[in-house]
């Protein structure tokens, strides 16, 4: 439950408040919220749970407002929308239950497992939920990991073991995640996990067999999880995972933990797969050593290709780069990207016809001229510092 | 010293390398024997990272430690010969910005003034001002560092610089910010590529036609023997394999051209007269866009047949004359008057032509072959071009059994494969200075050469010939054929001798022109004098036919507004079609036209390759990135 949620409205008659005590009381909560967060790192909400404003830190924001690798055009200006409309949950088409069930039905038709995946899907979703919103939440183990360096490498050894090929951490930036998820940010250091998509799944497409796209990266990232959080508590940190839905937007946070850059479509492409996964992710109460943001070269190899944009059967990726609260973006039409979801088995024509997630990053790469490489090594040039010297 | 490098460039071997520092670059490539991708030629390297040392051309032979300073990393970048010092430079300035975190005014700047090249925003007065940018950047070593670079490429690839800034374009086509397409700014005409590609997929044929004769009049003929240079630089082969172009133009050029009832307007005349010297690739090109915008052409060949290198010299196997008369038949249509058997100098005066004219175009091509001088005098060498025109006409070429061909050009393998088609010949021997892989013949002559018993002698140059009747050849092995500023200077080993006999030697080392009408002038001073004559295509510089076709385009276009006019008429504007791309675009390879298969060759000249069936066509079309439709616009970068 909320650390904010106090009693300011459930006043009893016989213990009945002045204005002015409650006045008083919300100064000293207020006062309190500023004392327990950082100057540079704090931002403003409003709460869904006593209708006032809150303070929060937002350690990751800085990471983001310095990475040069995401288009702000002015800050304040992005800052100052964000306050006043904070990201929603879904959009309301996955949240209306009166809508035609293309998902259920297709999941039915199309996946051998059905029964398995809905499974992974249910049960982890419950975990998942019980945790972040209870008390009941398995306790780490008493024997601390103390290297922290190992830790995070033993993490990512595991991760990969059950198949997420894109790792990073980085630091939650809560102008990026839903306004009512904000008090199930239990920890702001985010492990975030993207589980392959196999190449053969998306092969099949237009007409999937065996499975569809989406709902195995989901189910998977269903299965394991909890799995690697459970790991993380046996070396004696507590966390939570994090469910694979929209609540957390995951192609910034992928950003800032150098897991790759934007595409045309908006989203995070990877080095290892492009946009062939799926993301979910953990929140850790451990200070791990956080990924720098990196330069792939992939806006310079996208910018020679556009495929995704050329072939979308609904014309929902932009051919342009347009100014969109304070950034420059190519913003993808979600309304008309659903639709094609919905219709054409999870649709997927993007990932298809993406040279990065379909042929392959290593030979993608070298289609650019070759010092774009510097790029992947900048830490050569950047780290000696005796290039920064006068002359 | 030995340490360890990071090797860099578009090589067979990239990354970590063991690497002597006494050596020099190019020692390396060859110690390693490290390929560049397409045979291209290394240019220069930079030595020490992104910050290194930068050297072109003979620089290059200089030890590796000596390019190396307290500072140098251990990076080690080939560069070859598809390289924009402009977007290195855009590069840089990024690198400056995101990577080295330097945001200063004067760095800002200097990236306003890259950028606005690239995007085509800039003039000669704002680029000149480069050495005020750079001496504006603050005084620390790595700012230093990227001034001399930059400087470097200034001085070293001024004409590139300058041609972003006057012409907009970017002939390596890296800028993408300054081109429609890689294809189209390869392609010497710039046909719209994509274009035809796209509209091809909807059956629509005739506007795919109509939409190449907007560049190209002589697109069947294209579509058939062109060198294709915009394969070279598809985009999607730079990923996997490039699309069919030339198969895909030849084939709507055969559908549009069917049923013989392809019809053009043309602008209403204006009675101006232009006279044309030589009905070749040039010549007709430039008739057919002046006639359609309202001049009335006279064309003036001396031959009996139009076509020029293409009916007197093409083999026929790659190319039938009824092919070439279908497009010369579709330009007479539009008014041209062709003077067949009409030689100038000698028919009619090149003064009389002036005196007539509101302009001239020289079109003449390069019709006389080269010789070597040391053997020309023997009766038993022929120059290519001698022998393959002879053979057009059906003359008796007795040209004995063996056959050496020397040179590594087109003409080199129409040559063989002509020969190889006599009754007599039994062997052929194409000996050419470059090995097999770099020789400049087109990749697929080159193939089908093989596929056809040629013999090849690769990396040999011409030593000495004896004997008169039966010839005692000797050739040497030819070390390197230029030099590292990329100068034609073929060193060759008196050690390795290869020597063989023949009946007969046919010379395909090159062409020039015979100018005989003006008096064998230099023509580029001829044209300086005279006002109101043009040269066009071969004659200027020997290059393809499609290079031929483009200078026509651009000529057609001066004469135009120096006597006038408004523009060239080239028919309305095609839509070109723009729907979603199929999703299974990256499922398809390259299908190549499928070759007949010959059992006899002797005497065979019938046409070698097939054209694309519909269901190829359609195949090979869904390939098609059509990266005309991308955005032009610049990268964001964040200030």
């Amino acid at each position: 439950m909320s650390k904010d949620v106090k009693s300011y409205h459930n006043y009893k008659e016989d213990n009945k408040e002045t204005y002015l005590d409650v006045v008083k009381r919300w100064k000293e909560h207020v006062s309190d919220m500023y004392k327990n967060t950082k100057d540079d790192v704090r931002i403003q909400r409003w709460s869904y749970s006593n209708g006032m404003f809150k303070y929060l830190n937002n350690y990751g924001g800085n990471i983001t407002d310095n990475n040069p690798y995401i288009n702000f055009i002015d800050l304040d200006e992005f800052n100052l929308l964000v306050k006043n409309l904070p990201l929603p949950s879904d959009p309301p088409a996955f949240n209306n239950k009166n809508r035609p069930n293309f998902f259920g039905t297709m999941m039915d038709d199309y996946i051998d497992d059905v029964a398995e995946y809905k499974h992974h899907l249910h049960t982890s979703f419950e975990r998942i939920r019980r945790e972040a919103t209870t008390n009941e939440v398995p306790k780490p183990s008493e024997n601390k990991n103390k290297d922290l360096k190992k830790l995070k490498q033993d993490i990512i050894k595991l991760a990969k073991e059950f198949g997420f090929v894109s790792i990073g951490v980085t630091k939650v930036d809560r102008r990026f995640i839903s306004a009512e998820t904000d008090d199930e940010i239990a920890f702001d250091t985010m492990i975030i996990l993207g589980y392959e998509i196999p190449k053969e799944v998306m092969q099949r497409y237009p007409e999937p067999k065996h499975a569809t796209a989406a709902y195995y990266g989901y189910s998977h990232c269903a299965k394991y999880v909890n799995q690697v959080a459970d790991f993380i508590r046996g070396q004696g940190y507590d966390c939570r995972a994090r469910c694979w839905e929209g609540f957390i937007k995951y192609p910034i946070h992928a950003v800032n933990a150098g897991m790759g850059n934007f595409t045309t479509y908006g989203i995070c492409h990877t080095p290892e797969v492009g946009t062939r996964l799926k993301y979910t992710s953990i929140l850790i109460d451990a200070e791990i050593e956080l990924d720098k943001p990196k330069d792939f070269n992939i806006e310079e190899f996208c910018s020679r290709c556009r495929m995704c944009q050329k072939s979308c059967p609904e014309n929902a990726i932009p051919k342009d780069e347009k100014r969109y609260m304070g950034t420059m973006r190519r913003a993808t039409d979600h309304i008309k990207c659903f639709n094609s979801m919905a219709m054409r088995h999870e649709c997927v024509q993007c990932i298809r016809v993406c040279p990065i997630s379909m042929i392959g990053y290593e030979t993608v790469k070298k289609s650019l001229p070759m010092y774009y490489q510097y790029n992947l090594v900048r830490d050569d040039f950047v780290d000696d510092k005796r290039y920064f010297e006068n002359t | 010293m030995i340490s360890k490098f990071n090797i860099m460039g578009n090589l067979s071997l990239i990354g970590e390398l063991d690497i002597d520092t006494q050596l020099t670059p190019i020692d390396i490539i060859r110690e390693n024997n490290i390929q560049v991708v397409l045979n291209r030629k290394i240019i220069g390297v930079q030595v020490g990272g992104v910050f290194g040392n930068i050297v072109f051309g003979s620089k290059m032979d200089t030890k590796i430690e000596n390019m190396l300073d307290e500072l140098s990393k251990n990076y080690i970048f080939y560069i070859d010969e598809l390289f924009c010092p402009v977007d290195y430079v855009r590069f840089l300035s990024r690198f400056l910005i995101r990577e080295m975190k330097l945001k200063t005014k004067s760095i800002y700047n200097f990236n306003e003034w890259i950028e606005n090249i690239v995007q085509g925003k800039s003039s000669i007065s704002q680029f000149n001002e480069y050495e005020n940018v750079l001496n504006n950047f603050d005084n620390i070593i790595v700012l230093d560092r990227a001034k001399i670079i930059i400087l470097s490429l200034i001085n070293k690839f001024k004409d590139t610089f300058i041609e972003h800034v006057e012409e907009k374009k970017c002939s390596t086509g890296i800028c993408r910010t300054l081109l429609l397409a890689q294809c189209i700014n390869a392609c010497p005409a710039e046909i719209h590529i994509p274009g035809y590609v796209s509209l091809m997929k909807k059956n629509d044929y005739k506007s795919g036609y109509a939409l190449m004769r907007k560049s190209n009049p002589l697109s069947l003929i294209c579509g058939k023997v062109c060198a294709r240079p915009c394969e070279d630089r598809c985009r999607r082969k730079e990923i996997e394999e490039n699309v069919g172009v030339r198969a895909l133009q030849r084939y709507v050029c055969i559908n549009a051209l069917e049923n013989k009832n392809f019809e053009e307007d043309k602008a209403k005349s204006n009675g101006k007269k232009i006279s044309i010297i030589g009905a070749g690739p040039a010549g007709l090109s430039i008739a057919y866009f002046l006639q359609r915008t309202g001049y009335q052409i006279e064309l003036y060949e001396k031959s009996s047949k139009s076509g020029g290198v293409l009916s007197h010299y093409i083999p026929s196997y790659r190319l039938e004359m009824s092919d070439i008369m279908e497009e010369v038949n579709l330009i007479t249509k539009l008014g041209v008057n062709i003077h067949y058997n009409t030689e100038v100098g000698k028919d009619i005066s090149f003064d009389e032509l002036k005196k007539n004219s509101d302009a001239v175009v020289i079109a003449v091509g390069a019709n006389i072959g080269r010789t070597i001088d040391s053997i020309s005098s023997n009766k038993n060498v022929f120059t290519a071009l001698d022998f393959l025109s002879n053979i057009k006409q059906n003359n008796k070429v007795n040209i004995g059994k063996r056959v050496i061909v020397i040179g590594g050009g087109d003409v080199a393998m129409d040559s063989a494969r002509t020969a190889i088609r006599l009754d007599d010949t039994e062997n052929v021997t194409v000996v050419s200075l470059e090995e097999f892989e770099q020789m400049p013949a087109s990749l697929e002559e080159k193939k089908l050469a093989k596929s056809e018993n040629i013999n090849f002698l690769s990396g040999h140059g011409l030593d000495n010939i004896k004997g008169d009747d039966k010839l005692t050849i000797q050739f040497s092995k030819c070390l390197s054929v230029f030099d590292l500023d990329g100068k034609f200077s073929p060193i060759l080993s008196k050690n390795e001798i290869k020597t063989i006999e023949a009946d007969t030697i046919i010379l395909a080392v090159g062409q020039y022109a015979d100018l005989g009408f003006i008096g064998n002038q230099n023509i580029k001073e001829f044209l300086n004098i005279e006002k109101n004559v043009y040269a066009i295509g071969d004659v200027i510089r020997a290059s393809t036919a499609i290079a031929a076709i483009s200078d026509a385009k651009k000529v057609a276009i001066k004469i135009d507004k120096s006597l006038g006019g408004t523009g060239l008429y080239l028919g309305d504007e095609i839509d070109i079609p723009d729907e979603p791309l199929s999703i299974k675009s990256w499922d398809y390879q390259l299908k190549d036209e499928s070759i007949r298969e010959i059992n006899n060759i002797k005497g065979d000249f019938d046409e070698v390759v097939h054209t694309y069936t519909k269901e190829d066509a359609s195949y090979e079309a869904t390939r098609c990135m059509r990266c005309d439709r991308n955005s032009t616009q610049p990268l964001f970068l964040r200030k």
